[in-house]
């Protein structure tokens, strides 16, 4: 930044429009963190304030009784790791053999590829269910593991951003007698840097928020993950807020270190943007 | 080269992650392998209620040392999607499973639970409630054995505070139901400041819905199995309710907003809440007490006669694939014995499956705050064969449909669209 | 370029997975739509098209599910571009590199929280009639208070509302990177020629984040239509009458809570198809060279 440069006026409006936009933005998240301090006593009496009266940890608490989170905090980090590592490097390589190279039946793999991403979810899951049972991967953490290791939007995400990249690299690359692997090594992965940040970041997000898999897949409460406790404080007649809400809390901050870790990268700019 | 290189890393993946699994697998071959030793283990799936079940297993493991039980709690919310995957052909599941009736219809129909044993359906059929057991069954046979009854209708939670201060006496007839209800309710808006009889929530909608139309000596299901609500009955019940809305004794808020009537009651911004017995335990989260803040009284009938319709509630099941089928019937005999079950339903405050316990002196004694409760369980009449969480959908969405839109041109019009929609559900017997 | 080794090495695996639990899954769908299925029966009968030709009768009701899915999803859509485009503008703007950090992860928080818990948030906290933040400021300025989940026309304005706040983070990451990414020297000799501020935008930024453009666009549009989690939770009924059912919705509904497994994979079978289309349209218009070599 210049010193000296001047303020613009624009500059002033938008800080105080992003400034107001954030507001509100964080009221949803502030009014999860005060109830998550709440007890339930304080939430059926007082229903109209927001602020606890008086501060409690009875929602982590009961959260904290209620279920094993440390094992389940446990089998999520395991499993959060093993899938962004996978889907890090399938979809760059996958997206780079799609990007540049040349072969029989491309148009139609890719094609099958995009088909794929539009196909309602809620049906899959059932003959999914049965294909995890039929492949020996019922009730592992495997069944929760394999199917996400390959990510159709981040394969297509990568491809686009390697069509993107200036072929001069790649002769260059050729020139100096680069083998497959190697151009994929040093001229691949060091260009889409912001975007393997961005793709980094959203799969650890949504394998760490996967509720479902875990769910129907797995039968033995040990080898469930953190989202699940999402739902161990909603009963037949009604729910728990406070621990809910302390759950939410404890579900959001090591997302937060995620986010802060990858979003460097993509400071620079993500690649798409030169055709 | 870069082939192998490529393909290597990729193993080494998927072999990280198989391993991670196949250890899971071995320790879990390993335990039962260990315990099989001298006992066999019979695995219970139940509802998450922290501590309920311990006295019980205790107990049946010290009658029986030669079984051991493993026991799986779910949240309320996971249990219905791990019972249906769980009883799937392929499936791995438990032996036992503690659930509810609604979640298991399809299942009965498909055979994928198993007849519960001669000696037990006996049982059932002298000493159970029929309304509770009803669900458990198809054609002849019981495929399942009730725990409790789950009766909706017949008595409400009152405010017995906000009635002295304003020198009102607890209705007795249905007009003078809503003559207080209309005195006493205040709306502001879109939104109720003070309710006064409110029947309008996940449950009371569609029991007292019923209620009213049995009251009135009609019915709603017809004789070739089909459900028709747009009978002059079924049509003027639903005017009723529709009337109390838009007369703003109570409102459509509970359905939308997933609360119930009893929680306005304790508060204190409700004079009466139609809901089962099962709320009173909650009364002390919210620092009220029973007797002295709130009472549970007699809903006022709409008709001359009590008529009510109810549905079978938690009860016990065995998977027809289940290895262990001795065992787990073993189990579910021990807990559905009379004493043991009188037992549990008192710890757990439930109303009872079992006639013999509605009658029981001594049980009659630990729910003196609602007794008259075991009086009308018998005369529940089974709700039908038909998905109950359907009929709530259906009826709630009615009635919104009629209090707020013109989509419908008539009530009738109204009724019709539930009675298909409910209808389509049907399980057959 | 051409290597049949490499490209085969890393096809056969990653495609082998995505033929495992994607594509035998979805023919598996495709069977189960022309039986009458249940899921606890190990052999099935065949229905032949009874389930397509239910979809017939009941064309009334599908249509206007259809057309609820339609209009949330190109609402949302729009609503997105228009406020992730704006605010990650004004973020590319800020001259400091902490605020620009602090503003995007505040945008990106509710995408971090799972969208059951942000759902329950809103339901609990903001829009309960009784105490909500909503009817709170409504009863504070005088304004009649609602009951936001129950009229059916506010409803599906709700999820709306609430999808854009859970999900415009993701487009602001990213449009705000990719805004950052334009080289500078073509924007400064913009603003020599006298381009204004909105100028510059239209017609210099928007057009050099192109592909990026593209590909959110398709992919926004993509999850929008298959939303789910936030009307399951929001709108547990579907609406009144259905007014606020979506297409993933219903199909939920019916084969899981109606048992009705045949009939909802024909209903997902449509949707595929009517998804398909879409997405050739927008890529068509968006002139995206798919499969550019």
């Amino acid at each position: 930044m210049k010193i000296g440069r001047k303020i613009s006026v624009g500059g002033v409006v938008s800080f105080i429009f992003l400034t107001v936009f954030a507001v509100i933005f964080l009221f949803p998240m502030i009014w999860m963190f005060l109830t998550a301090f709440r007890t339930e006593l304080d939430l059926n009496v007082n229903g109209t304030s927001y602020v606890p009266r008086p501060w409690s940890l009875e929602g982590f608490q009961r959260a904290w009784e209620g279920a094993p989170l440390l094992t389940w905090a446990g089998n999520s980090i395991a499993m959060t790791a093993i899938i962004t590592v996978s889907v890090l490097f399938t979809s760059t390589l996958i997206g780079f053999v799609f990007a540049r190279y040349r072969f029989r039946m491309k148009k139609v793999l890719f094609m099958i590829i995009l088909a794929t991403m539009m196909v309602p979810g809620q049906i899959l899951m059932i003959p999914r269910f049965i294909m995890i049972q039929k492949v020996g991967l019922y009730n592992t953490l495997g069944a929760v593991i394999i199917p996400n290791l390959v990510s159709i939007y981040n394969i297509y995400l990568c491809k686009v951003n390697i069509e993107n990249l200036p072929e001069s690299l790649f002769d260059a690359a050729r020139l100096d007698g680069a083998g497959n692997f190697q151009m994929y090594r040093h001229v691949v992965i060091p260009n889409i840097l912001p975007t393997v940040g961005t793709i980094g970041c959203f799969t650890a997000l949504s394998a760490w928020n996967n509720y479902m898999d875990p769910l129907i897949y797995l039968n033995d409460i040990e080898k469930m993950t953190f989202p699940l406790a999402l739902s161990t404080f909603s009963g037949q007649h009604s729910v728990t807020i406070s621990a809910t809400m302390a759950v939410v809390l404890m579900n959001v901050v090591p997302m937060i270190i995620v986010f802060l870790v990858f979003q460097r990268y993509f400071i620079k700019g993500i690649n798409i943007v030169r055709r | 080269m870069y082939k192998k290189l490529l393909s290597v890393v990729l193993v080494m993946i998927l072999a990280g992650s198989l391993s991670a699994c196949g250890d899971g697998q071995k320790k879990e071959d390993k335990e039962t392998a260990g315990s099989e030793g001298e006992k066999e283990t019979i695995t219970l799936w139940a509802n998450k209620n922290e501590g309920a079940y311990d006295d019980l297993i205790k107990e049946f493991e010290d009658k029986f040392p030669q079984y051991k039980v493993e026991l799986t709690e779910w949240s309320y919310g996971d249990f219905s999607d791990k019972v249906m995957t769980s009883l799937m052909p392929d499936s791995e599941g438990a032996d036992v499973y503690y659930l509810w009736n609604d979640w298991i219809k399809e299942a009965i129909t498909s055979g994928a639970v198993s007849e519960i044993p001669e000696e037990l359906a006996a049982e059932v059929e002298e000493d159970f409630l029929p309304a509770a057991k009803e669900g458990y069954k198809k054609g002849d046979t019981y495929y399942g054995v009730p725990i409790e009854s789950n009766c909706e209708y017949g008595g409400m939670v009152v405010n017995k505070k906000l009635f002295e201060d304003n020198n009102l006496k607890y209705p007795v007839t249905w007009e003078e139901l809503r003559a207080i209800s209309k005195q006493v309710a205040v709306k502001e808006g879109e939104v109720m400041k003070m309710r006064g009889f409110d029947c309008i929530d996940w449950d009371a909608l569609l029991n007292n819905y019923l209620a009213m139309i049995l009251q009135q000596g009609g019915e709603y299901i017809m004789e070739d199995g089909s459900v028709d609500f747009a009978t002059e009955e079924g049509i003027k019940a639903f005017d009723e309710i529709k009337s109390m809305i838009m007369d703003g004794e109570n409102s459509l808020e509970s359905v939308t907003d997933w609360n119930s009537t009893y929680h306005m009651v304790y508060e204190g911004t409700g004079y009466m809440g139609s809901v089962g017995t099962w709320a009173l335990a909650s009364a002390a989260e919210v620092g009220k007490t029973v007797g002295v803040d709130v009472e549970y009284i007699p809903t006022p009938l709409y008709g001359d006669e009590l008529r009510y319709a109810a549905e079978s509630g938690w009860g016990l099941i065995v998977p027809e694939k289940c290895e262990k089928k001795e065992a787990a019937w073993e189990f579910v005999k021990f807990w559905t014995e009379k004493e043991n079950l009188q037992k549990y339903n008192e710890e757990q405050s439930q109303l009872p499956a079992r006639k013999s316990i509605c009658e029981d002196a001594g049980f009659r004694e630990s729910c003196k705050d609602y007794e008259f409760v075991l009086d009308i369980l018998p005369k529940g009449e089974y709700i039908g064969y038909y998905d109950t969480t359907a009929m709530r959908y259906a009826v709630i969405n009615a009635m919104i449909a009629v209090c707020t839109t013109d989509d419908y041109a008539s009530t009738k019009e109204a009724c019709e669209a539930m009675s298909k929609e409910v209808s389509d559900t049907y399980f057959g017997q | 370029m051409k290597s049949s080794k490499f490209v085969l090495g890393v096809l056969v695996p990653g495609m082998g997975l995505i033929l495992l639990f994607c594509i035998i899954p979805l023919i598996y769908g495709l069977g189960i739509s022309f039986c009458d299925y249940s899921v606890y029966r190990t052999s099935q009968e065949f229905a032949g098209l009874k389930n397509y030709m239910k979809l017939l009768e009941n064309a009334e009701l599908v249509k206007k599910i259809v057309g609820n899915t339609f209009k949330y999803s190109i609402v949302t859509v729009l609503g997105n571009f228009i406020l992730s485009l704006t605010i990650a503008q004004m973020i590319v703007r800020m001259q400091s590199n902490a605020l620009k950090t602090i503003f995007r992860v505040i945008f990106f928080l509710p995408c971090i929280a799972p969208t059951v818990g942000t759902a329950m948030i809103w339901k609990t906290g903001l829009l309960s009639t009784n105490g909500g933040v909503f009817n709170n400021i409504l009863e504070y300025f005088g304004v009649a208070v609602q009951n936001w989940l129950g009229s059916t026309t506010l409803l599906m304005n709700v999820i709306i509302l609430f999808t854009l706040w859970m999900d415009i983070g993701f487009n602001i990451v990213i449009f705000s990177a990719a805004l950052e990414n334009i080289p500078q020297e073509l924007v400064e000799a913009s603003k020599v020629d006298g381009a204004g501020a909105w100028y510059q935008f239209f017609k210099i930024r928007l057009p050099l984040m192109g592909r990026t453009f593209s590909f959110v666009c398709v992919t926004t549009m993509l999850s929008y239509f298959q939303a789910f989690t936030q009307f399951k939770i929001l709108s547990k009924t579907g609406g009144a009458n259905y007014s606020a059912t979506v297409l993933p919705y219903y199909i939920y509904m019916e084969s899981f809570k109606n048992n009705n497994m045949g009939y909802a994979s024909a209903i997902a079978m449509v949707s595929f198809v009517l998804i398909m289309i879409i997405t050739l349209i927008q890529l068509y218009l968006l002139r995206i060279d798919w499969s550019y070599e």
